[in-house]
């Protein structure tokens, strides 16, 4: 599956939204629900589906889409 | 889905548990509402009688202290600690537990609490200095842990979860996730939330005894290793060492499950004979015949198998765990019988023990031994061995026929007229009218065309018995007759021979009709209901005698299948 597919997949599970509320633009601040903690949770499902591992500072830095997409992107290539 | 409410809190960050704990209760049949305390809050929370906690009514609270919490202080620096301070510490945190499960208990009284045990990180300052020095740390927990152990036993709404076990079993370089706790003050990783949320999901089942009931075996390369049928008993790989060793400490697991009230059953395709020697004389077998309340070794198929194994252990089909190193056949059973849980089995027999912990920590999850938890392998042996001594159609029949009877019967003649002159003086026990009577009166009645009597001589397995038994039938009327006399040696009683006699006789004589008199005393009451039993009604009764009734167009009489039968010709009854 595609990543960004696979991405908007997590995040729409994880907020408990539809998926077709979740675009490739949508950020954090699109979503009530994306609140500090469901980040996490949002995180750990992330970390879990792609076999990667984020560092404390880039966590809070992963608050769209697109930037969740291109960590993953990158752990994975390396 | 039973719905349940519960209630978490805790002295870290506790929302993240609320999904994965949601979804092991929902995967177990519960419908699970949450309320949870606010960040830091639970003291308040708890002695506050107006708390939005009390209007929830949860059925479980969930109050989880982190060691890290608890300790904060020792953690940060423990060198600031003497022995007592340390002891005095972990004192105070567990009385203040202790408070909080009372007010708990008084305010909430149908309500269960689990506390978990704390534990710290292994890898701390102290490493080397920890039971070498005068600085510690573990024995701050080691004292808090075990006022827990005392609390739960004062108070029965507290359940101790052993959450430092989970963590040591996990890993705690697992357990921890340092950035959720730089984050969200949040004590888990992803990992450590699965195991405490299945945990604490178990934990409620085993509280509300939804637990398994009895596990069902397959022995050949589940119990020991080979194939018993092909390879011999003494090939099998069951011994002290290398995989025969796996096998053994397997059977071991299983006997700890049977002390802790967990039934044990086999269901295996085999010979019996074969499986049985195995069970009663291979020195290195653990699980001996008694330790199984049920068994079912044959070659039919394993679903039908469970379903009368179920039914004679008088559980449900949803009460049983079934274990077989056969994917095929584990396949079979799950789509079979749905209800039975058939856990994936692993191929290496080196990681039985362990998948059976594991299996045990999920569906056989006790949290105390009753004394009935203790006997109930033995009441259900004690019943195995009273099924097998009682009356069972199938298994009578089998003794029936096993003893290869031989039956002669034939009308009384000079031969034969002593003996059952004899037999009348003497038959006490079945005997339904004990009607003495002497040579020359049996004669007189046999001589009589009104009156008919028969002898019975029976040959069986064992050899021959001679005379047995006699009847004596009077005519009462054109097509009935009444039964005078009937008896039998106490050798051959309850084995039938009176319904092939009575058959016989009744058929040579022509009856419609058959009157039977039973006139008790202290010494017949073996036969009281004998009458009764061939299918007679009651007619009438007095203070001494019965008289009971057969239509013998509506009830023919009929001899048992399992005797051979001669009717011996009538002979000439000598004056």
């Amino acid at each position: 599956m595609d990543t960004l597919v696979q991405v908007q997949n997590i995040i729409a599970a994880t907020l408990g939204a539809p998926l077709a509320r979740v675009h490739p633009q949508s950020k954090a601040a699109d979503f009530p629900e994306w609140d500090s903690l469901r980040h996490l949770v949002l995180v750990i499902e992330i970390e879990q589906a792609f076999g990667c591992k984020f560092a404390l500072e880039e966590i809070a830095e992963l608050d769209s889409v697109e930037k969740i997409v291109t960590a993953v992107q990158q752990r994975v290539k390396s | 889905m039973t719905d349940m409410r519960v209630a978490m809190l805790s002295s870290c960050t506790i929302e993240l548990l609320q999904k994965p704990f949601a979804a092991a209760l929902e995967a177990r049949g519960f419908h699970p509402h949450f309320w949870i305390g606010g960040f830091g809050q639970f003291r308040q929370d708890i002695l506050n009688s107006g708390s939005s906690l009390y209007s929830h009514d949860p059925t479980v609270i969930v109050l989880y202290m982190d060691g890290g919490d608890l300790f904060q202080e020792v953690l940060e620096n423990p060198f600031a600690f003497s022995a007592d301070a340390r002891r005095e510490l972990a004192l105070r945190c567990a009385g203040d537990v202790a408070a909080l499960a009372e007010t708990l208990e008084e305010r909430l009284p149908q309500a269960s609490v689990l506390l978990n045990t704390a534990a710290i990180d292994p890898l701390n300052t102290l490493v080397g200095l920890e039971y070498n020095s005068e600085y510690g740390l573990q024995d701050a927990v080691n004292v808090y842990n075990a006022e827990l152990a005392a609390l739960s036993r004062r108070l029965q709404n507290v359940v101790i979860v052993d959450v430092a076990a989970l963590a040591a079993g996990v890993g705690f370089e697992n357990w921890r996730d340092s950035r959720m706790w730089y984050l969200a003050r949040s004590r888990w990783s992803g990992q450590a939330l699965q195991a405490l949320a299945e945990r604490y999901a178990s934990t409620i089942c085993g509280r509300l005894g939804r637990i398994r009931k009895c596990v069902v075996l397959d022995l050949d390369n589940t119990l020991w290793g080979g194939v018993v049928g092909e390879d011999g008993l003494e090939a099998l790989r069951l011994g002290e060492d290398g995989i025969g060793r796996a096998y053994v400490e397997f059977q071991l697991e299983l006997l700890n499950l049977r002390r802790k009230g967990v039934l044990l059953a086999i269901c295996s395709k085999n010979n019996p004979e074969d499986a049985l020697e195995v069970i009663r004389r291979h020195p290195a077998m653990r699980l001996r015949e008694e330790h199984f309340a049920a068994v079912r070794i044959n070659w039919e198929d394993k679903s039908s198998n469970l379903r009368s194994l179920a039914e004679e252990l008088n559980i449900g089909l949803d009460s049983l765990v079934f274990l077989d190193d056969n994917p095929a056949e584990r396949s079979w059973v799950r789509q079979a019988v749905p209800e039975v849980l058939v856990p994936d089995w692993p191929d290496d027999p080196g990681d039985y023990k362990t998948a059976l912990l594991k299996l045990s920590a999920r569906h056989f999850y006790k949290l105390g031994i009753t004394a009935e938890d203790r006997q109930r392998g033995e009441a259900y042996q004690a019943q195995a061995e009273r099924r097998k001594l009682a009356t069972s159609a199938t298994s009578l029949e089998e003794f029936y026929r096993g003893l290869e009877m031989r039956l002669k019967i034939g009308a009384a003649d000079a031969f034969t007229i002593p003996r059952i002159a004899q037999l009348t003086q003497k038959t006490n026990q079945f005997n339904l009218t004990t009607r003495r009577y002497t040579e020359a009166e049996i004669r007189a009645i046999g001589q009589d065309p009104n009156c008919a009597v028969w002898w019975l001589d029976l040959t069986d397995r064992f050899g021959p018995s001679g005379i047995v038994g006699v009847l004596i039938l009077k005519r009462e009327s054109s097509d009935a007759w009444i039964i005078d006399t009937f008896l039998l040696s106490c050798r051959v009683m309850g084995r039938t021979v009176e319904d092939a006699f009575l058959a016989v006789a009744v058929r040579e004589v022509d009856a419609a009709r058959l009157v039977g008199e039973f006139r008790p005393t202290a010494k017949n009451a073996p036969v009281r209901e004998l009458y009764s039993r061939l299918g007679f009604r009651l007619l009438r009764q007095s203070p001494d005698s019965q008289f009971w009734e057969l239509d013998l167009a509506a009830v023919p009489l009929e001899p048992p299948g399992w005797f051979e039968i001669e009717l011996v010709p009538r002979g000439v009854i000598a004056g």
